[in-house]
């Protein structure tokens, strides 16, 4: 039973710009999961960016309209559930900052907000799901994404849910709390500093001899992947939701499609 | 305009305040600290002393520890902590207060404060459990700077001067409106820096050796 | 010191590059992040002590003007002399007048980043007075003629190993030995004397006791005690912002400055000063000298920078910033370095010549989860590119970029039909690999990372391509 009063609840998928460009799989993934958990779940066709973009740039203009609009085209669902905990702070923590002076739009922006879930944390603790049956060899160790863990608190859920996985074990990483250094726009504005920091947490991941790595964000997991990849170290990465969801089968972001 | 009028009007300006009555304030001052406890460190059943002696001993703080029944054995314990530490240098000993007519007869004692490598013997006005700190004021029973300059750092505390946490030493000197001296020191543990490599160094500029001897009055 | 923050890409180049300074930063960010780690956990009212002391410093800056006001006439009567300077430029002068009115031919210092800020030592060449660093630290700088890297370790640039180097070539008696102990007992060696002939005793004040009048002074090595006591002039310089109500209240910032700067309780010596000599002391300086500066810190209040002004310099932001710890403090080209010096340093300065300081940030959000006044620091850096937005200094690149996504991003149907081209464009770029090398645009991703190729599709393509859509379409 959740804990969502509602029977049926319907959720309005919000899958990233991302997860829409760069990998499908985890927008599937999240789909597929949050119907098992008895969600009635439609994606709108109007949904592009949650504006962090233009946020992080200190446009708050542009930032406001991408998120008048989105607004408009999900506030009329029970909750909006995003496979990202950076794109879910953005509607849930930040949208706020944006509408300050705009107290006609303060009350829907806020009540949207309140509704808005990243999905490990909407899953574990609003529909009290935990997918069973879900097989999956392999050692893996756990990166939490910045914006997840410090804004919404994602830490246990994932790894909670991780844990129901048969023949998957969990191996801690040095310092996982430590930023990975995507940062968003950072990674391209100062590629060199990004490179640094991520070196070490690539280091920090091949120390742990795993062989996958997961995370909740696809920024983060672009950024690692992509890095353990031209390194040319054999570690996969996948998004949390894919391996819950039974969804893991190929290389993994930055693998070799199967 | 000068500068002090220029800052006080920018900052009425940034403030936007329009008149405020001064016990509103200091009401809300007081009511932010009304509840010291909130903010200090548990005992968890320990003693006062107990406490003081686990903190000052600990490695954080490096201090070394004895306790005397009779204030008239501390020289006794002076020596015997300085022969056990090899030193048989000259020491300075407080010459006001109850240390100055003690026995120091066994010890080599020198009214000239060395500039290094000294030891000196000063008593403080009181100690602080909750971080094992003793406390030292200026004034006219010595100079300040007998508690700096030494090697050796020898204080004698008696246990009854012992406080809890500092706001209770606040509260014991008087309060705000009381007479202040010139300087008031919390000193905790030995001299030390960690500014190369972060690494703790003891004895930077100060004492490098303290020793505590607590008298249980 | 030369701000020179505009260069921060420079900057950042040269440090990537240096060997020396990774390891410096190495050994030092760690151990500061465990000791902090360890003593916070011991300290179960923590969270309560950060919540109190944010509303202690809120308190104070809400009726600033009555407490320093009541701070000036409590050490007007210990005996002080209190100066106010509006500028860096006011304070030097007023800090040279003092040494040259004083004869003053030596002065020894106590770290201070405010002297830092306002330049006093320009002010003591100006007055011909020789200045002597006393802190570790700033010795170790002030030989290497280097600006501070850090704001409680301004060595930390420095390896063991080049300090060695360092000491052999300055100090009068060479070191006993290269290790870290006896790099010390030099520098205690080589300043002994100069603590107890100086004619002058510069120090900064970690707070203001308004109801006392009393300064404090947080250190370790008793260096301010040694150079506030023996010269005839002690005098401080200390920001507006430093100033809170009374005794009680420093009670309470006491436990937090040392545990968030370097992991202890609390520091071997918390001195409070309150005035000159007194008749009958047996010793202390004879004039007393308080310099309250100004510097910008009314400008921000009033402003979304004010909580920057609850800061207590404890460092811990910069000791757990992923970017300070990848390119050090001198890259940032300020006194200020790391998370608070991003804030800083375009507040005391301007929007243009530390452009790069507040976007050169993940926004990850540790240095606020370490704040011991829970500064909104990452909340405040966007405020900055806000800032900077509207005063039209982002690039044209950037401007562009953002205008042409935020246009695409607000016509949902176009956004869909590009990305669907791109996705299909850069599977076709990747050339049946796996993984994308090269990509003209993406020269700052693909440098140092692959890309991934994507699926046969965006999501939405796919997805309105699957039953599960045309069921909901009805």
């Amino acid at each position: 039973m959740n804990e969502s009063e509602i029977q049926k609840p319907r959720v309005g998928l919000f899958v990233t710009c991302l997860v829409d460009a760069m990998r499908p799989n985890i927008g599937f993934a999240s789909l597929k999961l949050l119907e098992d958990a008895g969600c009635d779940v439609e994606v709108p066709q109007a949904q592009t960016c949650c504006g962090q973009p233009a946020f992080n740039s200190g446009d708050d203009a542009t930032t406001r309209a991408i998120a008048m609009q989105i607004i408009e085209n999900f506030e009329q669902y029970d909750y909006v559930v995003v496979p990202s905990g950076s794109c879910a702070s953005m509607i849930r923590t930040h949208y706020k900052d944006v509408f300050v002076d705009q107290p006609d739009w303060i009350e829907r922006q806020s009540a949207l907000s309140a509704k808005t879930w990243e999905i490990l944390s909407f899953l574990s603790d609003v529909m009290h799901h935990q997918p069973e049956g879900i097989k999956f060899d392999g050692v893996a160790t756990y990166h939490d994404s910045c914006s997840g863990l410090r804004d919404l608190g994602v830490h246990d859920q994932p790894r909670n849910m991780l844990a129901g996985v048969e023949g998957l074990r969990l191996v801690p990483l040095k310092d996982n709390d430590a930023c990975c250094g995507f940062g968003g726009t950072f990674c391209v504005k100062y590629p060199d500093i990004s490179n640094a920091i991520v070196a070490d947490k690539t280091q920090s991941i091949k120390d742990t001899q795993a062989d996958i790595l997961l995370a909740g964000d696809l920024g983060c997991l672009m950024n690692m992947a992509g890095k353990l990849s031209r390194e040319g170290s054999k570690v996969k990465a996948f998004h949390t939701i894919e391996v819950l969801a039974g969804m893991a089968g190929d290389g993994g972001i930055c693998g070799d499609e199967t | 305009m000068s500068d002090r009028e220029s800052i006080l009007g920018a900052i009425k300006a940034a403030n936007r305040s329009a008149q405020f009555a001064v016990d509103q304030i200091e009401k809300e001052a007081a009511d932010l600290v009304a509840n010291p406890e909130e903010v200090q460190p548990k005992f968890e059943g320990v003693s006062l002393l107990d406490r003081f002696i686990a903190k000052a001993t600990s490695e954080r703080v490096t201090a070394t520890v004895d306790q005397v029944v009779d204030m008239a054995d501390v020289p006794v314990i002076v020596s015997e902590y300085l022969s056990q530490a090899a030193q048989n240098g000259a020491v300075t000993v407080q010459e006001s207060g109850p240390l100055d007519e003690m026995d120091w007869s066994k010890l080599n004692r020198t009214s000239v404060l060395a500039e290094d490598g000294g030891i000196a013997v000063t008593l403080a006005e009181f100690g602080i459990a909750e971080t094992g700190s003793v406390v030292f004021r200026s004034g006219s029973h010595g100079p300040i700077l007998q508690n700096f300059l030494p090697l050796y750092h020898i204080v004698v505390l008696k246990a009854s001067t012992l406080l809890a946490y500092p706001e209770d030493l606040w509260s014991h000197l008087g309060g705000k409106s009381a007479p202040q001296s010139r300087l008031l020191t919390i000193v905790t543990g030995t001299s030390g820096t960690a500014d190369i490599e972060a690494k703790n160094v003891r004895g930077a500029h100060g004492p490098r050796f303290m020793h505590i001897i607590v008298v249980l009055d | 010191m030369i701000q020179t923050s505009d260069r921060f890409r420079e900057h950042v180049a040269r440090a990537l590059t240096d060997d020396d300074l990774k390891v410096a930063l190495t050994r030092t960010t760690g151990l500061l992040q465990s000791r902090r780690r360890q003593v916070v956990d011991e300290y179960a009212e923590y969270n309560e002590a950060r919540s109190r002391a944010a509303a202690i410093k809120d308190h104070t800056l809400r009726y600033l003007g009555h407490y320093l006001e009541m701070f000036e006439a409590n050490a007007t009567t210990n005996g002080a002399v209190v100066h106010w300077a509006r500028t860096p430029a006011e304070a030097r002068r007023i800090v040279a007048k003092i040494c040259t009115d004083a004869g003053a031919k030596t002065a020894t210092r106590v770290k201070s980043m405010l002297g830092e800020e306002i330049g006093i030592a320009e002010a003591l060449e100006d007055a011909g007075v020789e200045r002597i660093e006393t802190d570790l630290a700033e010795h170790i700088i002030q030989l290497a003629e280097d600006p501070p890297s850090h704001i409680v370790m301004p060595a930390m640039h420095k390896t063991h190993e080049q300090v060695a180097t360092l000491f052999d070539d300055k100090h009068t008696v060479v070191p006993d030995s290269h290790d870290i102990p006896d790099l010390v007992g030099s520098a205690r060696r080589e300043l002994r004397q100069k603590f107890l002939n100086a004619d002058v005793g510069i120090s900064g004040a970690n707070f203001l006791i308004a109801e006392t009048g009393a300064i404090v002074t947080v250190t370790n090595e008793g260096n301010s005690e040694l150079t506030c006591t023996p010269p005839k002039v002690h005098i401080v310089t200390a920001g507006i912002e430093k100033v809170i109500p009374g005794m009680d209240h420093a009670s309470v910032f006491l436990r937090l400055l040392s545990r968030a700067a370097i992991g202890a309780e609390i520091t071997q010596y918390t001195t409070f000063y309150n005035g000159p000599k007194r008749a009958g002391d047996a010793d202390g300086p004879q004039d007393y000298h308080i310099v309250l500066v100004d510097n910008h810190r009314t400008d921000m209040l009033g402003s979304d920078l004010q909580p920057m002004l609850r800061c207590i310099r404890c460092g811990a932001c910069m000791n757990h910033c992923p970017v300070y710890a990848a390119v050090g403090g001198h890259a940032y080209g300020a006194v200020y370095p790391g998370p608070m010096g991003s804030v800083l340093t375009p507040a005391l300065s301007s929007l243009k010549a530390a452009k790069d300081l507040p976007n050169a940030c993940t926004l990850n959000g540790r240095c606020r989860e370490v704040c011991p006044v829970n500064i909104p620091l990452p909340d405040m850096l966007r405020s900055l590119r806000a800032r900077q937005w509207d005063a039209k200094l982002a690039s044209p690149v950037t401007k562009a970029a953002l205008a042409t996504w935020g246009f695409m991003a607000r016509r949902p149907k176009l956004y869909h039909l590009v990305t669907g081209l791109g996705v299909h464009g850069l599977r076709v770029w990747a050339f049946g690999r796996n993984r994308i090398r090269r990509m003209p645009f993406a020269g700052g991703w693909v440098k140092h990372r692959d890309l991934p190729r994507p699926e046969r599709g965006s999501f939405m393509q796919q997805y309105n391509a699957s039953e599960h859509a045309t069921r909901n379409r009805k």
